[in-house]
């Protein structure tokens, strides 16, 4: 075994281990902070095909960006730490399934022959941002377009449903409780007026 | 891509770049002042446009435009155009709820708008990053269309669980698509679909199919992936629900087909199967449950589960015919419950909801135009002659039959016997019982004429079906 594969699988057991502990432990600040060693293991997985554009970005945008809102939503929420009660029926259940579908993947790809496929290795010289923009900008210019409208989308609907009319969401108003009175709440209506 | 190229692309897009500025100039009108009553005008008048642009644009020849990422040819334009025309009913006859909702406002339309936009991109795609892309930008417009009624708390939950669900279902689709990329070494789904032609069959093809239709059959709502549609049904605001019931489904069905069309994958017994047994019983399931809701909403969505059961036979026919049987019950299907949701929030936009299947009662001592016109779109969806409803059930049995499924015929037949019963109890309530709730209120010529449209094209199409039919044949040739 070479140092590259060495490499390879001291990676990967680290992004699977940190994975089951993400869904397994019961802090969520601990699970964002298991997300970023994933982010990082699998930029140096990015990096190891020589995609090295992509690791900068996997670690700038998720680790740097979406991760530090993470702890920010945890933070502002002050979300309280529990230990989940789970049945230990849908455990055997969840394990059962899981260890199925893991035998069913394994058959399915380890016995794949992968000959057919063409891995084109980059070579050296060329610059790997330089051409994941040329492709962005010619061949794949509409999903680049169509990615920005679901950002879009997402601002809306995000700004929407926070902001629009705070009146109306289910919150209660004690001085507006205590003002109500019969009348403002009762209207009987008789047979001929409808 | 050269200038020329280029322009070739975006002169075939035009409907859907029209309608992409008319969502932001929606957004924009929603929140001037004096302006924001034009919301509602302006998103049925820049859909009419939209449609027109799309008439204008038909050509008879297949064109791909953006490198091959979206393609436009007969089948698409026909479905786009059903997509349009179901939209614009459906926007027309909701207004008067949402007001009474007080949901109109200028992001709502424009979330729409952008919900069915994505659906277009899903039924013109040709490319799996794009069909993924149009797949979330539908769904993400319309988790948060149905957080947006928030003065309900079964909106929350049916917009939590839609979201979690739906999500599942993307991603298993994302996961079978990046192992067809795998196999395949293209994003055209051309090329993959044909690729079974020139390749022996493998394993790792199969599981990839499986996955993505594990994800199409979740859209679908059929059977063990039907957990969230009674709940999205009844929580969701009754328009959503109506563009949940219907739009999405005609852009899947496009996307089965774009991925089943010439491909040898479905003599495949292993995959033919999964789809029939699928079919089966989701049709089972559908139709027990729907026996015991007491809920008009939740008894619809069964009785969707039940009809998705019958579009995955009418796929798994498709191995001997086209996919015009599938095509024909998907269309179906579509504008009944189209037709069904209308009316029910016809009657609900007044002061009181209509939400238990006793509230029926009696509907036709208070408008018997309403009633009949309910008892026709039940009908065809229960499968009685003189619907189209029955032609399509008799399209897809005589296929089975064709392909010596008798005894699956039968099973199917029987279950849709049982199915029967909760279609007619509504009927026995509205004709037979009296004791409308008199909060209720059915007037205004103007809906009652646009929702007279549906029932009476599902009676015309009973009668010439061949013309309907053919039609669709030549186009899904």
């Amino acid at each position: 075994m070479d140092i590259i594969s060495i490499l390879f699988y001291l990676v990967t057991s680290v992004v699977i281990l940190s994975s089951i502990a993400l869904i397994a432990v019961n802090n969520t600040v601990h699970a964002a902070l298991l997300l970023v060693l994933i982010f990082f293991n699998t930029a140096i997985l990015w990096l190891m095909m020589n995609a090295e554009f992509l690791a900068i970005v996997l670690v700038l945008v998720y680790v740097g960006a979406v991760l530090v809102l993470f702890l920010f939503v945890i933070m502002l929420l002050d979300i309280q730490v529990q230990k989940t009660v789970s049945k230990k029926l849908y455990l055997i259940f969840s394990v059962v399934i899981s260890i199925i579908m893991f035998a069913e993947l394994y058959m399915v790809i380890f016995y794949h022959d992968f000959e057919n496929t063409v891995v084109e290795n980059l070579s050296q010289d060329t610059s790997n941002t330089y051409e994941i923009g040329l492709l962005l900008f010619t061949e794949h210019i509409f999903s680049f377009e169509v990615t920005a409208f679901i950002l879009l989308v997402a601002i809306i609907a995000a700004i929407a449903i926070n902001m629009s009319d705070r009146e109306r969401a289910l919150r209660q108003d004690p001085a507006k409780q205590i003002l109500e009175t019969k009348k403002s709440r009762l209207k009987i209506i008789k047979d001929n007026e409808i | 891509m050269t200038f020329n190229n280029a322009f070739l692309s975006l002169s075939n897009f035009i409907p859907e770049i029209f309608l992409f500025s008319m969502a932001m100039v929606v957004l924009l009108i929603g929140i001037t002042n004096p302006l924001k009553k034009y919301v509602v005008s302006l998103t049925i008048g820049s859909t009419l446009i939209a449609l027109f642009l799309c008439f204008w644009g038909y050509t008879e020849e297949t064109v791909f435009m953006f490198n091959t990422s979206l393609i436009k040819d007969n089948a698409t334009e026909f479905f786009k155009i059903l997509c349009y025309g179901i939209f614009l009913i459906q926007i027309i006859v909701s207004q008067k709820y949402l007001k009474n909702k007080n949901l109109i406002s200028g992001e709502f339309y424009s979330l729409l708008i952008f919900a069915l936009i994505g659906c277009l991109i899903i039924i013109s795609s040709n490319n799996l990053i794009v069909l993924f892309l149009g797949i979330e930008l539908s769904s993400l417009s319309l988790y948060s269309l149905i957080a947006l009624n928030r003065t309900s708390l079964i909106s929350g939950e049916a917009a939590i669980k839609y979201f979690v669900l739906s999500i599942i279902a993307s991603a298993l689709i994302l996961f079978g698509f990046s192992y067809l990329y795998g196999i395949t070494n293209s994003l055209v789904i051309n090329e993959i679909s044909t690729y079974l032609l020139s390749n022996e069959i493998s394993n790792l093809y199969l599981f990839s199919y499986i996955l993505i239709f594990i994800g199409v059959a979740f859209k679908f709502a059929v059977a063990p992936f039907h957990m969230w549609l009674p709940d999205v049904y009844e929580g969701a605001p009754l328009p959503i629900t109506n563009f949940i019931a219907s739009i999405p489904k005609i852009a899947f069905f496009v996307f089965a087909y774009r991925f089943l069309n010439d491909n040898q994958i479905l003599f495949e017994d292993n995959f033919s199967k999964f789809i029939l047994y699928l079919g089966i019983f989701s049709i089972f399931i559908g139709n027990m449950y729907a026996l015991a809701q007491k809920k008009i909403m939740r008894m619809l969505a069964y009785s969707g589960v039940a009809n998705s059961g019958f579009i995955f036979l009418a796929i798994f026919t498709s191995i001997d015919f086209n996919f015009s049987v599938a095509a024909f019950y998907v269309i179906t299907y579509t504008i009944t419950t189209v037709s069904a949701i209308s009316i029910i929030t016809f009657i609900s936009s007044n002061k009181f909801d209509l939400v238990y299947i006793k509230d029926f009662k009696g509907l036709s001592s208070k408008s018997g135009l309403v009633s009949i016109l309910f008892m026709i779109t039940l009908l065809s969806t229960a499968g009685i002659p003189l619907t189209i409803g029955f032609y399509a059930k008799y399209l897809v049995l005589d296929a089975l039959v064709n392909q010596n499924m008798i005894i699956i015929a039968v099973i199917v037949v029987l279950f849709t016997v049982i199915g029967l019963y909760y279609y007619l109890r509504v009927i026995w309530f509205m004709f037979f019982e009296t004791g409308f709730n008199s909060l209720i209120k059915v007037n205004g010529i103007y809906y009652l004429a646009v929702l007279s449209i549906i029932p009476f094209s599902i009676i015309a199409i009973f009668l010439f079906p061949e013309f309907a039919f053919n039609y669709l044949f030549s186009i899904l040739a």
